[in-house]
């Protein structure tokens, strides 16, 4: 497979706004871990269609 | 994903949060990701969460809801959570790991379980005795979602109507329980 020209590849990361994330998670307690996943379990259906 | 091996160690890479969207397999999961607003979701949580691990959660997040037990498996998950997995942004190493046309998979469907090897047992599973066993498991994750024409070029679901959306292992019924047979030519695709 040819290597792809670099002009047209788009990363995810470059969709995000990286600015202020970390790079690696230091800490993160189980309270974290569900605020983040109901963050995400709200922005599901929030959306209509979702099945 | 990194699916770099090193030949002492073994396997050094893992889920890294890189892919790239522009590859045949990844279309659509752009429009997915603006649609749902998990962009923003991720502006939320940034500076506590790497994009790496976040992926993973979201993706668990995802899974629990859809779940038959939505809350025993999102605790299973929380429980079983090993955060630290460093966010990479560019990838130019994972170039042809990913399935191809050329390896038989995304774009040339008809070539099958010849993809489904490139892809996992010889990059992401790569030297590990239980690799078609984890293929198997991995491939369960298509009872959930569906196929669009605008991304594959296929569409349709591969459970039932009354199955669709749910994190079960209604896949596998499918395959094993109902008759079928692979179109070689669905709307337009060869």
């Amino acid at each position: 497979m040819a290597k792809p020209d670099p002009s047209s590849v788009l990363y995810i990361a470059d969709l995000f706004d990286l600015e202020g994330a970390v790079e690696v998670t230091e800490s993160l307690t189980k309270k974290d871990y569900e605020r983040v996943a109901g963050f995400v379990v709200k922005a599901y259906e929030e959306v209509d269609d979702v099945v | 994903m990194d699916f770099r091996h090193d030949a002492a160690e073994g396997e050094i890479g893992g889920s890294d949060g890189c892919i790239n969207l522009n590859e045949p397999e990844h279309n659509g999961v752009e429009g997915c990701l603006k649609k749902f607003g998990i962009l923003e979701v991720y502006d939320k949580v940034k500076a506590k969460v790497s994009l790496a691990d976040f992926f993973v959660i979201a993706g668990e997040a995802a899974s629990a809801r859809a779940a038959t037990h939505p809350k025993e498996l999102a605790a299973r998950f929380r429980d079983g959570f090993k955060y630290g997995r460093k966010t990479v942004k560019h990838c130019p190493w994972n170039w042809d790991r990913m399935p191809s046309p050329e390896h038989g998979c995304f774009g040339d469907d008809s070539k099958g379980i010849k993809g489904l090897k490139h892809i996992f047992n010889d990059n992401m599973f790569r030297g590990r005795v239980d690799g078609w066993a984890l293929t198997a498991a991995i491939s369960g994750a298509h009872t959930v979602g569906k196929a669009s024409l605008e991304n594959s070029g296929y569409e349709g679901h591969w459970s039932t109507a009354a199955e669709q959306g749910k994190f079960n292992n209604d896949y596998y019924k499918q395959i094993f329980m109902r008759g079928w047979v692979p179109e070689l030519a669905m709307n337009g695709k060869k």
